[in-house]
């Protein structure tokens, strides 16, 4: 055998190499659903985020409730066990709150705090 | 290459689907023949010519034309050809070798002489890009310079490469009884 004929044998034992029938179509069809398997997991990603986000807030919900109710409890268990000296201390606060002066600084500071919050809403972030 | 010009004409006109239509008949031959070059594997060669073809329907409305179309195309075709080819290697590696072996050889068991088994015996024992140069050069009766643009080497070195295939698989063949020079 020439090399002649090794060219012949080797062409002719590649020639049989191609793709199968319909090659184009199935390229077709691959691209087709790609293009809709985007939107299908968007989709399917948004849902999931949405469902995440109602299990987190329902979640901090019964924290805060649980979190209200056990201040409530411990308020009220404090005042059953020691209420002349929380009458006391009451009474106290009161005190020293009507005093001007505290009043006075009371006032300064929470609109302060209240001019703060609103200028942090109302500016553009 | 004209079919070339006019998909590039088509890209920069914004017809990219119309471009996809004819680059697709253009280059099927051509990309399924690199991936086969590089997978030895006609089915998986097929179904990355495939991914290959969706990849570049969805580059092509990008495609700039700095670099010619045929080397970005192969250029996309040998990279997903060759990381194919690694993970298929992994995937070997983590399975029985000779169960994998076994099914190999059945899957890929030849029509033909036993003389072209021979010879597909010796084509699989050259060096890498001796084969990939022998396959892209027999596969479609193509130029040098073209299989060299494919295989992303320079002209004179795909020339070596196919120069000593040809000799190794002479040689081999003469030894087996089946050259006569």
């Amino acid at each position: 055998m020439s090399e002649r004929d090794l060219d012949a044998r080797l062409r002719a034992l590649f020639a049989e190499a191609d793709t199968g029938p319909g090659f184009e179509a199935q390229v077709m069809a691959r691209i087709a659903a790609r293009h809709t398997a985007p939107d299908a997991k968007m989709l399917f990603l948004a849902e999931r985020h949405r469902e995440a986000t109602r299990q987190r807030l329902r979640r901090e919900a019964w924290m805060n409730v649980g979190t209200a109710a056990g201040i409530g409890t411990a308020l009220i268990a404090l005042v059953w066990r020691e209420g002349p000296a929380v009458a006391r201390w009451v009474e106290q606060g009161l005190a020293a709150a009507s005093d001007v002066g505290s009043l006075g600084t009371f006032a300064f500071v929470s609109l302060g705090i209240g001019t703060w919050v609103a200028l942090q809403r109302l500016m553009p972030r | 290459m004209p079919a070339d010009e006019a998909i590039i004409q088509l890209v920069q006109a914004g017809r990219a689907q119309e471009a996809f239509e004819r680059l697709v008949p253009a280059y099927r031959r051509r990309v399924f023949g690199l991936a086969f070059s590089i997978l030895r594997d006609r089915a998986a060669a097929e179904d990355l010519a495939q991914e290959v073809f969706v990849k570049l329907w969805q580059a092509l409305p990008r495609y700039d034309g700095r670099a010619q179309l045929s080397t970005w195309i192969y250029a996309i075709t040998r990279n997903a050809a060759v990381s194919a080819l690694r993970s298929r290697r992994r995937t070997v590696s983590l399975s029985d070798a000779e169960v994998q072996a076994e099914v190999e050889g059945i899957a890929r068991e030849p029509a033909g002489s036993p003389g072209d088994a021979a010879l597909r015996r010796r084509i699989e024992a050259l060096p890498e890009k001796q084969r990939q140069a022998v396959t892209l050069y027999y596969l479609d009766e193509r130029p040098v310079d073209e299989v060299a643009a494919m295989m992303g080497i320079p002209v004179n070195t795909a020339k070596t490469h196919l120069h000593r295939a040809r000799a190794s698989l002479a040689a081999a063949l003469g030894a087996a009884g089946e050259v006569t020079e």
